[in-house]
């Protein structure tokens, strides 16, 4: 199949997927407006800054060294990206000889038929998944359960969204936007085998009760398949962090593992991934460390009673190494720790569905349009560029710069009302006299139309704009009036004072 | 390494292909004098890093590991090298899990025959498949780090990675000298154990371990036991000629 199918069976995809959220929404406005007007989704997206950003704070701060590992984690992460075919090599070297395989994709389809045709050959029926993001990115679920074999998501988040048929909506926390009422009603339509009258209320209530379900999926899986947070070159080592224990019971029940993982998230040594570690749980959700984080190198040893007997890791590119050669390499730093959508102003009002990929917030927004074309490519305008996200990046990026870099591209085509109004600013902008004349004349209309709220609901776009927002009153005189009346009353002060002084003498 | 030859074979010409795109990219960045230099001073504070806190005394990482540990809701007891059955003992008669402890091969506990506990070597998980709701589990850490409160352990016939998330509840045995201060320390440990027993390093598995199983998943709403153990045990124990 070639790319360009591809990216359709994804669209259609992950069109239908939106479609659960708003009927037809196919552009970042439309589903950010769905979004605003949904009182449940507002109402769990409520909890994200008081848990995530507080914890990150305080997590932060127990950490002196922290900006230190903040720096060196930044050299890493150039340092492979600068030397990325040599380490390349040497992972697959490292990989081999610890008895593994190591599998390039260069293209999403790649990999999912790489990973199919391990499935076909293990005669596989039943797969349990960690969570992985760039099994995500490339649609590994839906396209698994299209093959016809049994795919269950094993973290939690993501099996309940596996249940409603969405796409995750945070990196960290996939199931962020459900509440209790939702996933209550998922588990009584999914779990028909339990007690209809069964108590449901707790969060406790909901976790034994997925526990129990799932846990018979890991005892019988014949495929284990897992993402992974690093890779490391010298060792041919994966390594995958999580809280649940899922990924573990992934990869060492079932008899094959395969990891699914790209190009960056590559690092020399073990030693640089204790330095990513440090940073990455203190980000993404406050823990200091999340409890569990394991390093899997090549299948099971022969002296070992268990473990996987086979170990695959797919990696893949998928736009990847264009970023590479291009101004955005810089995003391949990315750890994946959330951060900068949990203090994203536009993430914590709209949740990761309105952004219509995988990847949501600042981050996606740099990402997704790399990887999925023209379906992201209002994204990098989905950010009030508060820079927030800059500030919290732990690998340093400048998200903010790297989104604007991609408005100026082509990609992002501008409407011919966006064009001609700009176009008319500019022109203005570019003339001081005319300006100020033009402000002379509408400031004061404007400050009045502002009291009376029906007139200003007749400017063009005010009236879309207030719907979500307040708009601040408008001062009658422009800044730079005031200014010149300000400075005019200085001076003859100025004088005044000097005037006085000289008679004194 | 391993006697079982996987059928699938990587493709050469994905690998080609992935390979060229890669080295195409390369090839398109252009670096000037100044950024080379740059970047030759980034990979020289690279390599010389070293992330070095402030060192502690035994009894202080212990007071670290302990105080992080509890407060992710883990138990911690200890006790000398002796006494690990009659700790145990006394442990399991407070736990609602019955008497019943699965261990790995050639464990540390010897399995000794006049304990009030039932000890149970497993072997392959395969052979245990059908009971997979353990209730009570034992591995071995070769190491520790005080500076989150987590464990390290290996892969093994005497440790086997399963028993570390299929128990109810997990316990935990180790020496109170493996306790290291850093992650660096702790893998530094690893690597040094495994030269002087002439296996491969990394094992399999490597499992960093900080508390108990947990999801926030529901509302984000902190839950124990979400896939592995409700609760997590540590014996840490010393040996009686040191005390
Ligand atoms: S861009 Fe930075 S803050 Fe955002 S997920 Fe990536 S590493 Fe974390």
């Amino acid at each position: 199949m070639s790319n360009q199918t591809f990216e359709k069976q994804v669209n259609q995809t992950l069109l239908l997927k939106d479609a659960s959220l708003s009927k037809s929404a196919s552009s970042f406005n439309e589903r950010a407006h769905a979004a605003l007007l949904d009182d449940k989704l507002q109402q769990a997206l409520s909890v994200i800054p008081s848990g995530f950003v507080g914890k990150r704070t305080k997590a932060k701060a127990a950490l002196p060294e922290f900006s230190e590992l903040s720096d060196q984690a930044v050299r890493i992460k150039n340092h492979t990206l600068a030397n990325i075919e040599a380490y390349l090599e040497q992972f697959e070297a490292a990989v081999q000889r610890s008895g593994g395989q190591l599998h390039f994709a260069p293209e999403p389809q790649d990999a999912l038929d790489i990973i199919d045709e391990i499935c076909t050959t293990k005669d596989a029926k039943l797969i349990a998944k960690g969570k992985t993001m760039v099994g995500e990115e490339i649609g590994l679920t839906h396209f698994l359960e299209d093959k016809g074999y049994e795919t269950v998501e094993t973290d939690l988040g993501e099996y309940l969204i596996q249940l409603r048929d969405e796409m995750p909506s945070h990196i960290i926390a996939p199931a962020v936007h459900l509440t209790r009422e939702n996933i209550r009603k998922d588990f009584l339509k999914t779990h028909k085998n339990l007690a209809k009258d069964r108590k449901l209320e707790t969060p406790g209530d909901f976790v034994q009760e997925a526990r129990h379900i799932l846990r018979e999926k890991f005892i019988n899986a014949d495929i284990g398949i897992t993402g992974a947070n690093f890779l490391i070159a010298e060792t041919g080592t994966s390594i995958i962090v999580t809280n649940e224990g899922n990924g573990d019971l992934c990869q060492s029940l079932p008899k094959t593992h395969i990891v699914i993982a790209s190009l960056e998230k590559l690092v020399p040594t073990l030693e640089d991934t204790t330095v990513l570690l440090r940073l990455l749980a203190r980000s993404a959700t406050g823990q200091s460390i999340s409890t569990y984080t394991t390093f899997a190198t090549g299948p099971k040893r022969e002296e070992d009673t268990s473990g996987p007997e086979e170990f695959h890791i797919v990696l893949l590119d998928n736009g990847r190494s264009k970023m590479l050669g291009s101004e955005f390499a810089e995003m391949l730093r990315c750890i994946r720790c959330g951060a900068c959508l949990n203090h994203c102003p536009v993430y914590q009002n709209l949740g990761g569905h309105a952004y219509g990929t995988v990847y949501p917030g600042p981050m996606g927004s740099v990402l997704s349009p790399h990887y999925f074309g023209e379906r992201a490519k209002d994204l990098p305008f989905a950010s009030s560029f508060c820079g927030r996200c800059n500030e919290v990046c732990p690998m340093q990026i400048p998200l903010t710069k790297l989104m604007r870099k991609l408005r100026e591209k082509p990609l992002t085509k501008r409407t011919l009302f966006a064009k001609t109004s700009m176009f008319a600013w500019s022109q203005l902008a570019k003339r001081p006299r005319l300006y100020n004349l033009t402000m002379k004349a509408v400031l004061p209309c404007l400050s009045i139309a502002a009291e009376q709220n029906w007139l200003m609901n007749k400017v063009p776009g005010v009236k879309a704009w207030q719907k979500h927002r307040t708009l601040p009153t408008i001062a009658k005189t422009s800044f730079q009036d005031a200014w010149n009346l300000n400075c005019k009353k200085d001076s003859s002060q100025e004088n005044t004072r000097v005037k006085k002084e000289g008679q004194g003498k | 390494m391993t006697n079982i030859t996987p059928q699938i074979k990587p493709k050469e010409s994905r690998r080609s292909k992935f390979l060229k795109n890669v080295k195409e990219a390369k090839k398109k960045v252009t670096i000037s004098k100044e950024q080379k230099l740059k970047l030759k001073q980034q990979k020289e504070a690279y390599q010389e890093f070293k992330y070095q806190p402030e060192e502690k005394t035994l009894e202080d990482k212990f007071a670290q590991f302990k105080e992080i540990l509890t407060s992710q809701s883990a138990e911690i007891y200890e006790c000398y090298e002796n006494q690990i059955n009659e700790k145990l003992e006394e442990i399991l008669k407070e736990k609602p899990y019955g008497q019943d402890l699965l261990i790995g091969k050639n464990n540390k506990i010897n399995s000794p025959k006049n304990s009030a506990i039932n000890f149970i070597e497993v072997e392959s998980f395969e052979k245990n498949k059908e009971n997979y709701n353990l209730n009570c589990a034992l591995t071995t850490a070769f190491a520790a780090a005080s500076e989150t409160g987590t464990l390290f352990l290996n892969s093994g016939c005497e440790n086997p990675t399963w028993l570390n998330y299929l128990a109810t509840c997990h316990i935990v045995l180790l020496d109170k000298n493996s306790l290291c201060q850093t992650y660096e320390e702790a893998f530094a440990k690893g690597k040094k154990e495994a030269g002087l027993s002439n296996k491969p390093f990394p094992p399999r598995s490597i499992n960093m371990i900080s508390g108990p199983s947990r999801t926030a998943d529901i509302e984000q709403t902190l839950t124990l036991g979400a896939h592995g153990p409700i609760e997590l045990i540590i014996i840490v124990y010393t040996s009686e000629r040191e005390v």
